[in-house]
């Protein structure tokens, strides 16, 4: 295990001292939108999530380029009942993502499409808002990504991306089965290019 | 054509040829011996279509055939074949922990020890029960599988139970009422009938005059209920109720049999039966005689059996009628022999399987607070010899109340079995015993307290996110007329203490109990609070289903994962 940490760790430093040499453009995308939850028992409880996300997208030389970021997504809902219990139980759902991802730029147009693939990490917490419970969790998971620009004026892009994000936690859950806390992400929002 | 033909004689053969080479696998059955064990599973065997017919400590007794025994072996099961060919055979389990009872078992027939201090005997010279030496137990094997009313997981035996609540309404107005010169006289007019051997006019007589005393004394439906018995014989339960004015349908059963026993040579004419078991029935002549005039809760059922010194015929009718019927049974107090002192002061043994321990626990603290005689509880499954042991059957708790398990009384079975052997102090210490337990669970209806309260249910609420539950149970009744309100009582164990759940008097005809947890297993009672504030009966008792609703239903939608990392 410790082998292959320093191998890992080794490899993310030589792709960060070779990733300057290579960089062609670097852009900062800030974007805002909703969840569609992957599973029933999420979309039952909390619905449509908001998202924000962060992300730098460095282009290497060709197509190809690594994006990495930050993203949060905060929800709120209600405990569900097997009865008919009038009491309802506020739940609040957080969780915070940092996706890096290798994607592959075509160009059309004055339009940018970026096609990538990678992973997440995740720690997410739900919170019984008027009860004292609580669960925290952490979890990776692989990520799709399909993202656009269009540029508007100068340095800046109208931004849009989409991304898969299966994250399957809950073997802990009282629900029975695994819950998947990831579903299909959708933003929109501006891109800055920074060089 | 000739062709088609050979092809036709060929089929044909083969069919034959393997047809006649698989044994049918019917017949005959083998009685066979399934020792208990890790291995042992219930519900296995209820797939498999085991015929069990008995269970005992160490093992159960079950007729299987060649695909049975196949498919017990494939289990890992030891089995032990008794008895090759059991088809039409009658076969009778004896206890065999008397010196010499096996040999002589052997000289009367075939028998074969199934474990310490039991065999299983069977005659090839006709109808066994009629072959077993007298002065031996016995109990003859059901002719039906058992298996639907066997528990599928073992119940511990020392599992706490709650004690008896000392009730100083029974002490002060139905224990006075069992009186030592009832019982005695009871037990003098049963041994006056000379014999009540089963199959003789006499025990038919003595049946007679228990269905007159049960009618004199103003109980609901006294009846007779005719059963036949080893082959040709004929004899009558004797039965009679106090009807409960709450829960009607749920019985408390308080019985002994009144047929008796003596030496083949001597049990057509004279077999007095004094302990055996005019004392039993005496006991339950005066709990009747007790409860007459009370109105309770709980419906009491007053039974006198027949033939049970046959193989416990009456009471395997009744058990069978009854569960046949879906009669809710809670709970059976027999007594068999509770006279004769062998030392002084005399204890009570109460017999009892794992799923009745309960109720032996609650005889013994009858004993101590109701007769004053101190009780050993015996966890002993192998003891079938009375007809407490027809109710484990068929899954009734049910107990057996004795003076001495192994007995000691000399008289035992002998012409010489009459009153002046017995120690009527004892005797009446027993009787309070078992009348003071069937009180308590039968609840009486006291004036001047508020009625017990119906209708109760339970049910499971649960609150579900993604990570967290959080359950309470809900139950539910019929409001009380002139009630203050109610107070509500969990219990973490069947049969276990009831403790109360509510802080303040619960108002309303609704409690949510949120101390509940989903892995734990509760029962509830409630009670009525009268505007006095004196508190009234226990309801019934009932539980929240096992499986609470909507966690089934629950389905995620991940299961279209592709790939995740932890």
């Amino acid at each position: 295990m410790t082998a292959r940490r320093a191998a890992f760790g080794l490899a993310a430093l030589m792709t960060l001292l070779a990733v300057p040499a290579l960089a062609q453009e670097l852009s900062l995308s800030v974007a805002a939108g909703g969840l569609v939850p992957l599973a029933r028992d999420y979309r039952e409880i909390y619905g449509p999530g908001l998202s924000v996300e962060a992300d730098l997208w460095l282009k290497l030389r060709g197509h190809l380029g690594i994006a990495a970021g930050f993203g949060s997504l905060s929800d709120k809902g209600l405990a569900l009942s097997s009865g008919e219990e009038e009491a309802a139980y506020p739940l609040r759902f957080r969780r915070t993502s940092i996706p890096v991802v290798l994607f592959y730029e075509i160009k059309a147009g004055g339009a940018r499409v970026r096609l990538g693939a990678g992973a997440s990490f995740h720690s997410f917490r739900e919170t019984w808002q008027t009860v004292d419970l609580d669960y925290r969790a952490s979890k990776a998971s692989p990520r799709l990504v399909a993202a656009a620009s269009i540029g508007l004026f100068g340095r800046l892009s109208l931004f849009g991306s989409a991304a898969y994000d299966p994250i399957r936690a809950g073997a802990d859950s009282p629900l029975g089965v695994t819950v998947d806390v990831g579903g299909i992400q959708i933003l929109g929002g501006i891109s800055c290019r920074i060089f | 054509m000739k062709r088609l033909g050979i092809m036709i004689f060929v089929v044909l053969a083969c069919g034959l040829i393997f047809g006649a080479a698989r044994p049918d696998p019917r017949i005959p059955p083998s009685l066979v011996r399934i020792a208990k064990g890790p291995a042992l599973s219930m519900p296995a065997l209820a797939r498999l279509g085991i015929d069990v017919r008995q269970e005992l400590a160490t093992c159960l007794v079950a007729l299987a055939d060649r695909l049975d025994l196949r498919a017990l072996r494939r289990q890992g099961l030891q089995l032990t074949v008794l008895e090759r060919n059991a088809a039409g055979r009658e076969f009778v389990l004896v206890d065999i922990r008397r010196p010499e009872a096996m040999s002589a078992l052997q000289a009367a027939g075939r028998a074969v020890a199934v474990e310490p201090g039991t065999a299983v005997f069977w005659s090839d010279r006709g109808p066994a029960v009629e072959s077993v030496p007298s002065g031996l137990a016995r109990k003859v094997l059901p002719a039906r599988s058992i298996l639907p009313y066997l528990r599928t997981r073992a119940v511990p035996d020392d599992a706490p139970t709650a004690a008896l609540a000392y009730d100083a309404y029974i002490v002060d107005n139905i224990l006075p009422l069992v009186s030592i010169a009832n019982l005695a006289a009871d037990v003098q007019m049963l041994q006056d009938f000379g014999t009540r051997y089963a199959s003789t006019a006499a025990c038919e007589s003595s049946g007679q005059a228990l269905f007159d005393a049960f009618s004199a004394l103003g109980l609901d439906q006294v009846r007779f209920e005719p059963f036949h018995f080893s082959g040709a014989y004929e004899s009558r339960n004797v039965v009679a109720e106090k009807t409960g004015e709450t829960y009607p349908d749920d019985v408390y059963i308080v019985c002994a049999h009144y047929d008796s026993s003596s030496p083949a040579a001597s049990r057509q004419t004279l077999a007095p039966g004094a302990d055996d078991n005019g004392s039993g029935v005496a006991a339950v002549l005066e709990a009747a005689r007790a409860l007459a005039g009370c109105d309770l809760d709980f419906t009491v059922r007053f039974i006198a059996f027949s033939a049970e010194e046959w193989g416990l015929y009456g009471s395997r009718t009744y058990a069978a009628v009854a569960r046949t019927a879906g009669e809710r049974i809670l709970g059976v107090i027999n007594l068999d022999m509770i006279a004769f002192a062998d030392e002084a002061p005399e204890d009570i043994h109460c017999i009892v399987n794992a799923e009745s321990a309960w109720l032996g626990d609650l005889f013994l603290d009858a004993g101590e607070a109701y007769g004053g005689v101190d009780g050993t509880r015996i966890v002993d499954p192998s003891f079938v010899y009375s007809d407490h042991a027809a109710f484990w059957e068929y899954g009734y708790p049910a107990l057996d109340a004795t003076e001495d398990d192994p007995l000691t009384n000399p008289y035992y079975h002998q012409i010489t079995d009459t009153l002046d052997k017995l120690d009527l102090n004892f005797l009446v210490a027993s009787a309070r015993a078992s009348t003071g337990l069937l009180a308590e669970l039968a609840q009486p209806v006291k004036p001047g307290f508020p009625p017990t309260p119906v209708g109760l249910g339970a049910e499971w609420v649960v609150h579900r996110s993604l990570f967290n539950a959080l359950s309470a149970v809900r139950l539910t009744w019929t409001a009380v007329a002139g009630a203050a309100g109610y107070n509500v009582y969990r219990s973490g164990a069947a049969h276990g203490e009831f403790l109360k759940a509510n802080a303040g008097l619960v108002t309303a005809s609704e409690f949510l109990d949120s101390g509940a947890t989903l892995d734990g297993t509760y029962s509830y009672v409630v009670t009525a609070v009268g505007q006095t504030g004196v508190e009234g009966n226990r309801s019934k008792a009932v539980a929240p289903p096992a499986d609470p609703s909507g966690a089934a239903a629950a389905r995620s939608a991940g299961s279209f994962l592709l790939w995740s990392l932890r």
